[in-house]
Parts: C-alpha cells; structure tokens; sequence
C-alpha cells in the first residue's frame, strides 16, 4: 500500500495550480447564451493549455486542483467522457475524425438525449422514434432533462427504428446536430428559477444515416457503453464535500458543542468518502474495472451531498446566504436523482452485488 | 498510487480464514459466550500459524509486520467473532513493547506475545499502557490510534458478516411466495449496509496505513476510522435483526452472537459520540478539515 503521489504528478499538480490561479475567472451561469459561449470561450482556453491527462490519477489530481481554484463548470462534459469513449468504442474512423477533434478543443458542445418524458428510471421506455427514408432517418419526438441542451451543437440520442421489436431492441444511437430544422430546444426553469437543463422536440428532423454510432437497431448496446463510461470516471472528488464543510464551519455558532458535533459527523462522512475514492483511483490505475461498484459511489456521494446541505440548513437557517450557496444546496437535492435515483441505484446493489432476486 | 494489500497480506488473509473457520465456529463462539472459559488452543495454534507474532521484531521471534499486515486478518477475526485477544497482545502489547519497552520488557513479553505464551491484560491507564503487572510510560497515543484502527477493522468484519448472513437469509426465507429479498422495502435496507461497509472499510484501511508509516494524521485518521466502524455497524446490527424477522430473535439462532460481538467492539475504546466529543475537545474544526 502506497498512497503518495510520484513527483511527476507533484509536479503535474504544481503545473495546473499555478495555471489555474492565473487563469480562472468568474464567468456568469452558463444558462443563458451570453453565459454560454463564455464558459465555451474558457472550454477552448483550458484545452489549448494542454493538460492530457492521460491517466486515472492525474485526472483526479487535475479535477481536485480544479475545485479547488473555483474553476468554471464543466460544459464540455457529455462530450468528453460520454462521447468520446462511446466514439472509440464504436465509431466509424470517418466519424471519430469527423467528431473526436471538435470534442477535445472544445469547439462543438455535446449534449446527452436519453431521458423523455416517459423514459426516465425505465430508460428501455423511449418513444422517440426514428423512420429511414433514403440515406436520412426522420426523428421525430421528445427527450427531457437535456444538460446544455438549448445551447448545444450535438445531441446524441436514443431513438426507436423497429417499433415492433421487444423494448431494448429495435434502439439506435443517433448523433443529431441540434442546427437542423426540427430541432426545438426549450429551456427547462428549475424550481430555484434557474435553466441548466432543457426539453428537446424533434420535428421531422432528418439524420443522415451515416450519423447511426454502431449498428442500427443495437443501440442499447451502444448506450451501455455510454452509461459504463460514465461508472469509470473516478467519482467526484472528495475535497469538494471538504470545502463545503470549511465553509458550513466558518457560519456555525463555535460555542454550540451540538452545532460543531454535526459538523463533526459529516467531517467523518467525507473523510470516509475520500478513502473510498482513493481506493477507486487505485482499482482504476490498476487497470480494474469499477463495473456496477459505481452505483455504491453513486450513493456514497450523492447521500453525502445531501447531508452537507440538508445539515447545513438546520444550523444555520434560510437566511443569509448567497446565491452560490442556494444554487449547491439545490442541485444537492436533486444529486440523489440524476444519473439514477438513489432507489434505482439500491436495486442495482442488491439485485447485482449482493444477488439478491428480482 | 495504491491502496490495496500486497499478495502477503492477501495470502494471510486467507489462511486465516481457514484457520478461524476451522477452530472457531459459532458453536464454539456460542460455548464461550455462554460462560464456558476460552481454550488456549485456538490462540496457540495461531501462534503456530504465525498470526500472534505478525507485529513482533523478528529479533523476538516474530514476522517483523505492521499494522497493515494485521487489518484483513482483523476483518476475518471480526467476520468468525473470535474471542481470542489479538487486538490487545499482538495488534496494541507487541507494537507499543517494541516501540516504547526497555529491554526487560521485550525480553519478557515479544517472544512469549509470538511464541501464543503470554497472557495478560491490556489496557490503557492515563499516559501508561499496562501490560499485565507492567507499565510502558508514555505510550498512550500510539496505543489508541493501534486500538481505534484495530477494533474498526474487527468492527467491519463483524459488520460484513451480518450482511452475508442476512443476505443468505432473505434469500432462503419466502413469504407471499416469494423470496423476502426480493422486496425492495428488504432489498434497500441490505443496499444500505453495503454502501455503509464500503465507506467504513477504507477508512480502516487508511488508518492501518497511517498508523503503520507513522504518518502525522494517524492518530485523527484512526478515531475516524473507529467511529466510522461503529456507525455502519450499528445500522448493519439493526437491519440484520429487522430482515431476519422473529427468528433473529431467538436464543436458539447465531444472529445475537455477532449482534453482541459488534455491540462489545462498539463500545470498546469509545462509542462514537464520545470519540466525536474528544476530537472536538483536542482539535479545533479548521484542523481537521
């Protein structure tokens, strides 16, 4: 057991602090167009810097320093660790040249269509369907919960092309450029008033074929690439619940033995999250796969960001905090929901790790 | 970076096991429990196997090993609710003797602590740690991070034996026609108790590494570690006995054992308000975080 960095990656550190110190800038919420194609002008800047990070570990070295500075949120997110690896696994070369590079400049903004209306837990309940005519297929339908979707120039999405086959078949994985007529993005307001997310609507929306990633009506199969690639991303980085809490104790009473107890509890919950992600980096360095352990992650960090807010609430009341602070405490609440709800993400473990019967 | 065990530690896991497994079972657990005096058997054949001597210098007839080849063999001592004093002779006595002892005292205790001779209490006494009729001066620090992480290791063993069991359980046990585990409402509580195990269990880890390099976190790192422990194991000790049902409240099923084992492990060295209550009194909140 070893769990120091080499000097490389001291250095790698060292290297992205510096830079990011220099470099980060408060940009406004990426929810508008103006705030947008900022955090796409920031996007390109960082990927000119050139941090490949080519391993597990120092990616997570670059994520940690990244919180850390208060860097910008990610826009470029759904393309590099959901697209791309999808590419690599399953693209033509014509489409892994025609996409890859515009993905790693961050020139072209990826957005994820899976979720509708109809298709949220139960993923394999998608109805938007898909009809070939000629070289084109024409998309019609409805997908939800869009990241970026109103300002996105990509859409990868899960569309119906044999309405006759049994649910996870007759599913194709479409790339859709969210520019063509049809395409109808609407922002979604979320209960704090803010937009991240939007509806899409495809209206007759016509897909050259050649835009099918992997094989017509093996989509499923596709996807699952996409979802396996999301697992092996190592999991949020601790240091952001530690922050959280450094914050939470610079606004609690220090003489409230009871108010610095609860701090404490969540302090050891973090602590504990923190030796689970190293052990997570390790398998991954290692060349393990994290496979269906990514739904215990899942838990751990998404149950634990619940606590930090939902604690942090009780001790220090409605008051008093800045539009920052709401915005986290409100993606808190829906941590346990996105990326499969806490439920799902139980079913999983049990069902698959445990053994336990459907 | 890597944090995971050497093929060693690996291969003493697993005669462990073995060994814990074949001279402890749960009627013997049981036996014990029910007042009948520990055997110097068991403890002797883990000397044989080496296991009592893994933290003695080999000058003194031991292995030479660290905290870190002690923490899987605390897991599966932990999963067999073993009665025998690991923790306290070879995890705390032979350590704290070999770091801390002047001569007398290692010529005394190290060879008998590997040899499965030795017998004595131990505890910690102010500053002191008392071995027996002998005190080592001003070990008392080092010997609560060995004692926290050991017992949190124990702790999780214990705690993983309760989801196996309750997982063979609820998928034996029908009612409606069906398996209960194949409820959600049973389903999530053994979801839960997983996910806490897979938190509490690096931590351990992490304590028996801190401990073992001497790191200057170690001491922090092992009362989080312990009171990790402590929490996944009370919540496992409650959903154990809530999906075994009523016959999880028998005298006559093994439940209990493990249930009481976790409840002696939890309060040994402090129940974690207390341990939350030292923290708090020792080091202010910008410290530890």
């Amino acid at each position: 057991m070893d769990l120091t960095y080499t000097s490389e990656q001291g250095r790698f550190r060292a290297k992205v602090r510096d830079w990011l110190v220099r470099n980060v800038e408060s940009l406004p919420a990426p929810g508008t167009r103006e705030g947008f194609e900022a955090h796409r002008a920031w996007e390109r800047k960082l990927a000119a810097a050139g941090f490949d990070e080519t391993d597990v570990v120092t990616r997570a070295i670059f994520e940690e320093e990244y919180l850390l500075a208060n860097g910008p949120e990610r826009i470029t997110v759904v393309g590099t660790k959901l697209m791309a690896p999808t590419l690599i696994a399953h693209g033509t070369p014509e489409q892994q040249e025609r996409w890859l590079p515009s993905i790693y400049d961050a020139s072209e903004i990826w957005s994820q269509g899976f979720s509708e209306p109809e298709a949220g837990s139960d993923l394999a309940g998608i109805r938007t369907r898909a009809v070939r005519e000629g070289s084109e297929f024409v998309v019609n339908g409805q997908k939800i919960w869009t990241s970026y979707g109103a300002f996105a120039d990509w859409i990868f999405a899960l569309v119906r092309t044999d309405p006759e086959a049994e649910r996870h078949n007759g599913i194709t994985f479409l790339a859709i450029d969210m520019r063509s007529d049809g395409v109808e993005p609407r922002p979604i307001t979320q209960l704090d008033g803010h937009a991240g997310f939007a509806e899409v609507f495809f209206t007759d929306v016509r897909v050259p074929v050649a835009n099918v990633i992997g094989d017509v009506n093996d989509g499923w199969r596709v996807a699952m690439t996409t979802l396996g690639a999301e697992r092996e991303a190592p999991a949020r980085p601790a240091a952001r619940y530690l922050r959280d809490l450094r914050e939470l104790a610079t606004m609690i009473d220090r003489d409230d033995p009871v108010a610095v107890d609860e701090v404490l509890k969540l302090y050891v919950a973090a602590k504990c999250y923190e030796h689970s992600t190293k052990r997570t980096l390790s398998r991954l360095a290692n060349g393990e796969a994290i496979g269906i352990d990514a739904s215990v992650t899942k838990l751990q960090w998404s149950e634990l960001e619940r606590r930090v807010f939902d604690v942090g609430l009780d001790l220090t009341g409605p008051g008093n905090h800045t539009e920052a602070w709401w915005h986290n405490y409100w993606y808190a609440r829906a941590a346990t929901i996105y990326a499969g709800t806490s439920e799902i993400q139980r079913n999983i473990v049990a069902e698959r790790i445990l053994g336990l019967p459907r | 970076m890597n944090f995971d065990f050497d093929d060693t530690q690996y291969a003493l896991r697993d005669l462990a096991r073995e060994l814990f497994a074949k001279e402890s079972p749960p009627s013997r657990v049981r036996e014990i429990r029910d007042g009948k005096p520990v055997d110097r058997r068991v403890w002797k054949t883990m000397a044989e196997a080496g296991i009592c001597g893994i933290t003695v210098p080999e000058a003194f007839g031991g292995a030479g090993g660290t905290e870190l080849d002690l923490t899987l063999v605390y897991e599966e001592a932990g999963r067999i609710a073993l009665p025998e004093p690991l923790l306290e002779l070879t995890g705390v006595a032979a350590p704290i003797i070999a770091s801390h002892g002047t001569d007398v005292q290692k010529e005394r205790w190290l060879p008998a602590i590997a040899s499965g001779d030795a017998d004595a209490d131990v505890r910690i006494d102010g500053e002191d740690v008392v071995i027996g009729d002998d005190r080592i001066a001003g070990a008392f620090r080092d010997a609560y991070a060995r004692a926290f992480s050991g017992t949190a290791s124990l702790l999780n063993g214990v705690s993983m034996r309760l989801v196996e069991m309750t997982t063979e359980y609820v998928k034996d046990r029908h009612q409606f026609g069906k398996p209960v585990g194949s409820f959600q409402a049973v389903k999530h509580k053994l979801a839960s108790m997983h996910v806490a195990i897979a938190s509490s269990r690096p931590a351990a880890w992490y304590a028996s590494y801190a401990v073992a390099n001497e790191l200057a976190d170690a001491s922090i790192a092992a009362c989080v570690a312990k009171i990790a422990a402590n929490d996944t194991n009370e919540l496992c000790d409650g959903d154990a006995l809530q999906c075994h049902g009523g016959i999880g409240f028998t005298w006559e099923h093994d439940l209990h054992l493990w249930l009481k084992r976790g409840m002696e492990l939890r309060d040994s060295f402090g129940r974690s308000h207390e341990l939350r209550r030292n923290l708090a009194a020792v080091h202010t909140l910008e410290e530890l975080l």
